[in-house]
């Protein structure tokens, strides 16, 4: 057993994942969620089974959160953690003590099994393989069907591979760096819920209509929503501050994919964003016009040469060896206060798009939906994000405010448009 | 389901509508009990904020301990250890008792400082056998929480103005400079030179200029175009 202790895998965080735990403060925590619905209800033993044995495979996911004298690093479990239940909204605060035991849950609940993960494991495509990979070694114990290792399915029997647990942002840093200035936007605010309480509001959308229109105007689905997004915001904005003059850029940070540009199969963090932004002072928007911005943005930099660049940019300060040599609780201070007073200051929210999903075919007659969940911000009460499964898009909006004052303009800004919505809540008083 | 007040289409476990949350009611639609979330179950808090609070209040237990037998152990008398106790029973106050609340609010807890202040001046001066309390100590300190209260609440409180307040406050402290002096003359039988006129005329020209420029905005403007970094 001691020798089997000695020889546990740790890794550095990677360079992405570095803010994450000194960002942290007592009421908030940065862990997002995916989860997966299936046909039946779940069997918890069984589910505990197939976790013994998927967290074998991924063991930078698999992971804890311990402290070095310089920085953070992630030490891999010996066992899977119990499965959880679930409370009455998701992404629960999840402590130090916690995160030291082990950085990620795994929640069962009716039909329902969801994995929330700290971001510093990893990004929601490592989160979502994981996923995958863990429904199905459900499928196969409970059912005892064998499921190809295609979309996403890998042989869990395997030994985990080096490629996956590697770092890939040193290794795309580019030769120069550059300016991280950048402007402030308009920052959201409302009446805070208590308790801790996080309102969850579900929108579903059929696909074929949502990418219709999407291409009637001439964007991605990822583009065409973030532009219906920005709009809600641009309206909620008016409501609130009806003097033009005096409001604030409207700013989307998208998430973006770095595999899609860097051959990669790391299962860490791996992924930087783009931050599309509108000036209402310059007059009213079309969502023609909005959908532009968007696209020409994610053009510009949503190539390998800028965002080599960027990466550089991060690296250089780790790489830094005044930097390094900082004892990490003094480090942690600086790290909070740079992210307090840049960190979320840049965009209005998240809106993130981890795709269209898709899965062997025989597990699509076990799973019938997915979910995308993010925190809300430190700051900033409200976040988004989306996932596309069959033939529905899923948005989930959550917010730590109490009215639902953007949600209610992303849904006119849908009905303009004549998209069939349906919505659903974790909100269920009688 | 659709909502009838904004007409959008409703899961079936919604019992309210998440967006203007009216009431859904249709009598010959079976409910679905299927909730997306557990009711009423909430996680249990952590009590990470008790737990910290109450380490700083043994830290704080330490130094009285020492001080208590470091006075103690020569003559087995207590002579000087109640001026470090109610030193550190004042720090504790000031920095260690708004970390039990979730939200302090620094204008409840500004005013019972100074009072905690107060008491403990009030102990030294009958613990010295002094007589400079009532007609020092607790005039000065009136003043000090008269002018830091107001400031606070008033620049809290108010979205506009803030010249005026920081303007008006900077005279009222060169206005407790002369407050100062005339106590101290009338306490310790000190010759009255006039020296508190230096700072409240000083104090008073630079409150004078906040006010002026309060008002004037196209001085303002100027100012702000020479001294901005």
């Amino acid at each position: 057993m001691d020798k089997e202790r000695k020889l546990l895998r740790w890794v550095r965080l990677d360079n992405a994942a570095k803010i994450y735990p000194a960002a942290r403060r007592k009421n908030w925590s940065n862990i997002y969620r995916q989860s997966a619905t299936l046909r039946d209800e779940v069997d918890v033993l069984i589910l505990k089974s197939a976790l013994d044995l998927t967290v074998k495979r991924f063991p930078s996911i698999a992971s804890r959160l311990r402290r070095g004298l310089f920085w953070f690093y992630l030490l891999q479990l010996e066992s899977a953690p119990d499965i959880r239940e679930e409370y009455s909204y998701p992404l629960t605060y999840m402590s130090n003590k916690e995160m030291k035991a082990c950085a990620f849950r795994v929640i069962a609940y009716k039909n329902r099994i969801a994995v929330e993960f700290f971001h510093s494991l990893t990004d929601g495509h490592g989160a979502l393989i994981f996923l995958k990979n863990l429904v199905a070694e459900y499928l196969e114990q409970k059912y005892g069907i064998s499921i190809p290792f295609e979309h996403g399915i890998i042989d869990r029997k395997e030994e985990p591979r080096q490629e996956e647990i590697e770092d890939c942002f040193p290794k795309y840093a580019g030769p120069i760096t550059i300016s991280r200035k950048d402007t402030n936007a308009w920052h959201m605010y409302g009446e805070t819920q208590k308790n801790g309480f996080l309102n969850l509001t579900c929108f579903k959308l059929p696909v074929k209509e949502c990418l219709d229109l999407a291409h009637k105007y001439n964007a991605t689905l990822t583009m065409f929503m973030s532009a219906c997004m920005m709009m809600a915001l641009v309206n909620l904005q008016k409501e609130k501050e009806p003097n033009i003059l005096k409001q604030k850029r409207i700013k989307l940070l998208i998430p973006i994919n770095l595999r899609n540009l860097f051959p990669s199969n790391t299962l860490r963090n791996f992924s930087m964003y783009t931050i599309p932004e509108i000036d209402p002072r310059l007059g009213e928007y079309t969502l023609q016009e909005i959908c532009d911005v968007i696209k020409h943005k994610m053009g510009l930099e949503f190539t390998a040469k800028h965002m080599s660049r960027v990466i550089a940019t991060n690296v250089s300060d780790e790489k830094n060896p005044l930097v390094r040599l900082i004892p990490l609780p003094i480090k942690n201070l600086v790290m909070k206060a740079i992210f307090n007073n840049v960190g979320e200051k840049k965009s209005c929210m998240d809106f993130s798009n981890i795709g269209k999903i898709t899965l062997p075919e025989i597990m699509n007659d076990y799973v019938d939906r997915f979910d995308f969940i993010l925190g809300v911000h430190a700051t900033s009460p409200y976040n988004a994000s989306m996932l596309s499964f069959k033939d529905t898009v899923y948005i989930n909006f959550i917010r730590d405010i109490v009215d639902p004052e953007l949600e209610k303009h992303f849904y006119k800004v849908l009905k303009e448009l004549n998209l069939p919505v349906t919505v659903e809540s974790n909100k269920n008083e009688r | 389901m659709y909502c009838v007040k904004c007409g959008v289409e409703l899961s079936d476990s919604e019992k309210k509508c998440p967006l203007c949350g009216t009431t859904v009611y249709h009598p010959e639609i079976q409910r679905n009990t299927e909730e997306l979330y557990p009711k009423d179950k909430m996680p249990t808090r952590s009590a990470g904020r008790a737990f910290v609070s109450g380490a700083v209040l043994i830290l704080f237990m330490i130094p009285i301990i020492v001080t208590f037998f470091a006075d103690m152990y020569p003559d087995r008398v207590l002579d000087w250890f109640w001026y470090s106790f109610g030193g550190i029973l004042l720090a504790y106050i000031i920095i260690a008792l708004p970390m039990w609340f979730e939200k302090p609010n620094a204008v409840i807890f500004l005013p019972c400082d100074f009072v905690a202040c107060g008491v403990y001046l009030f102990f030294i001066n009958f613990l010295t056998k002094g007589n400079w309390f009532l007609t020092f100590a607790l005039p000065v300190l009136a003043g000090v929480m008269l002018i830091t209260c107001v400031l606070l609440v008033l620049l809290k409180y108010l979205k506009k103005g803030k010249l005026y307040v920081v303007g008006g406050s900077i005279i009222g402290i060169g206005g407790l400079f002369v407050l100062i002096e005339n106590l101290m003359v009338l306490t310790f039988d000190i010759a009255f030179t006039g020296w508190s006129y230096y700072p409240l005329i000083s104090l008073a020209l630079i409150g004078g200029l906040l006010i002026y420029l309060a008002i004037n905005s196209v001085a303002r403007a100027k100012i702000e175009r020479k001294i901005f970094f």
